[in-house]
């Protein structure tokens, strides 16, 4: 049997403790509420007072500080220059006040951000907004898989009605998701994008899942011989 | 009392130390005490006890005073050393443990993702033979390099696994700490608004196996 003595141990009086430990929890909070540290740190304190200046107007607005503040940090991290930031959080700061048209100002943050990048990329926004009603839980995802059907050079018009489609048909998410990297395939292999989604809808009007385009497993050796984008991120579900 | 009285009852001063002032006063103690010593009392006076309990009760003092002193007073705790040695160790893991730690890839590369709960492990990869560092940053972790890749065997293919929640993501890989570039083999991509393409990944976790509305 294993004797362990218990040892005294003195401190100093409760006060003093509460207060030590309000410092230490006061300090890096205090640290996060400067989110624009990093910012003002690589662009110096003027470049940082104009993009607060944008970001405040942007708040007053009623958009959400985060995505404006992620994208000073984003572009002060990749080295560029404050007038290049300021203005791309201006754009930024009508993207999504546009987008809170589709979904109101109140959303999801990465909802908010999404209806910006589907507005962006082309999408109706009366589409959206139905869209954001029927699956608001699921609506970044299917913005992506949207935006990725309209990269593989289909038109928005297209590319909504096989939304349409794929809803009517019971498609889940990662179906949804998995639809434009069959679309590329076809496109590959020489059909034209509206051959491709034709024959992917055909597809799944006949019942069948949209397949994985490769075996899921990411490897190099595929990429080098097919000399085609590999993705890292079937197996996700 | 006066000091000097003090310490010349408690023997520590003579009695041809003090000031006149306080020999005077010392000698009716001292007059005192011997009229104690001689009465002969073997125990205190009757009542006495009670009268003492009484005059201690009233000086009582009342609850708020003796909450602020527990505050300002110094304490001391008792604490077994393998208990405080455990607390320790809870409290290293909760505060020091990186949130973005790389988890090292596995030699087969046979997974590329991990889905555990709604946490997902991402494996990132970039050949970039000529490159001393590779990193991988992202609105993960706010955009900072300092997720860093491996290359163990040398082949120039670094790789790394991140854990990542479901959601979309963006991220750009920094070569070398300042040369920002795309995935090449990302599956989706997104302007940045600097010029440039942010890859994208979606990850559904449990909710990708939701069916979507008609």
């Amino acid at each position: 049997m294993i004797k362990v003595s218990s040892y005294s141990l003195a401190f100093q009086s409760p006060l003093f403790l509460v207060l030590l430990v309000a410092i230490i929890g006061v300090v890096p909070l205090g640290a996060q509420t400067d989110d624009l540290v990093r910012v003002r740190a690589l662009l110096g304190e003027g470049a940082t007072s104009q993009i607060e200046a944008a970001i405040q107007l942007g708040l007053a607005d009623g958009l959400p500080r985060n995505l404006l503040v992620d994208k000073a940090i984003e572009g002060a991290a990749k080295g560029m220059g404050s007038e290049v930031i300021l203005a791309a959080v201006y754009t930024l700061t009508d993207e999504l006040r546009q987008a809170g048209t589709v979904v109101g100002l109140d959303a999801d943050e990465v909802n908010l951000e999404k209806a910006a990048d589907g507005l962006r990329s082309g999408l109706d926004q009366s589409f959206l907004v139905e869209l954001y009603r029927e699956n608001s839980e699921d609506f970044a995802m299917v913005v992506v898989a949207l935006e990725d059907l309209l990269r593989t050079g289909v038109t928005v018009r297209v590319a909504q009605n096989m939304l349409r489609d794929a809803s009517s048909r019971g498609l889940r998410v990662n179906e949804l998701l998995r639809l434009p990297a069959n679309v590329r395939r076809l496109v590959r292999e020489g059909r034209t994008p509206f051959e491709a989604v034709r024959s992917v809808r055909a597809s799944m009007r006949s019942g069948r899942r949209p397949p994985y385009p490769y075996d899921g497993t990411p490897n190099f050796s595929i990429h080098r011989r097919h000399q085609t984008p590999i993705q890292f991120m079937w197996s996700i579900n | 009392m006066n000091k000097e009285l003090d310490q010349y009852l408690d023997g520590e001063l003579d009695g041809a130390d003090l000031q006149p002032d306080v020999k005077q006063e010392a000698e009716v103690w001292n007059a005192f005490l011997r009229d104690v010593r001689e009465s002969g009392a073997q125990g205190a006076p009757v009542g006495l006890e009670s009268l003492v309990l009484n005059s201690i009760q009233t000086e009582k003092r009342s609850q708020w005073p003796r909450i602020i002193d527990w505050w300002i007073d110094p304490h001391a705790i008792r604490i077994r050393p393998l208990i405080g040695l455990a607390a320790a160790a809870v409290l290293a893991v909760i505060f020091l443990l990186p949130k973005d730690a790389v988890v090292p890839v596995e030699p087969s590369g046979a997974a590329t993702t991990v889905v555990d709960n709604e946490v997902v492990y991402v494996q990132f990869k970039l050949e970039a033979p000529e490159a001393k560092s590779v990193a991988v940053a992202g609105d993960f972790n706010e955009w900072v390099p300092e997720v860093m890749l491996a290359d163990p065997d040398g082949d120039g293919v670094w790789a790394g696994r991140l854990k990542l929640s479901p959601g979309v993501h963006r991220y750009m890989y920094v070569i070398d700490g300042s040369h920002w570039v795309t995935d090449p083999y990302a599956e989706r991509y997104t302007e940045d608004g600097f010029g440039r393409q942010n890859a994208v990944i979606a990850i559904t976790g449990g909710a990708g196996a939701r069916s979507l509305a008609p």
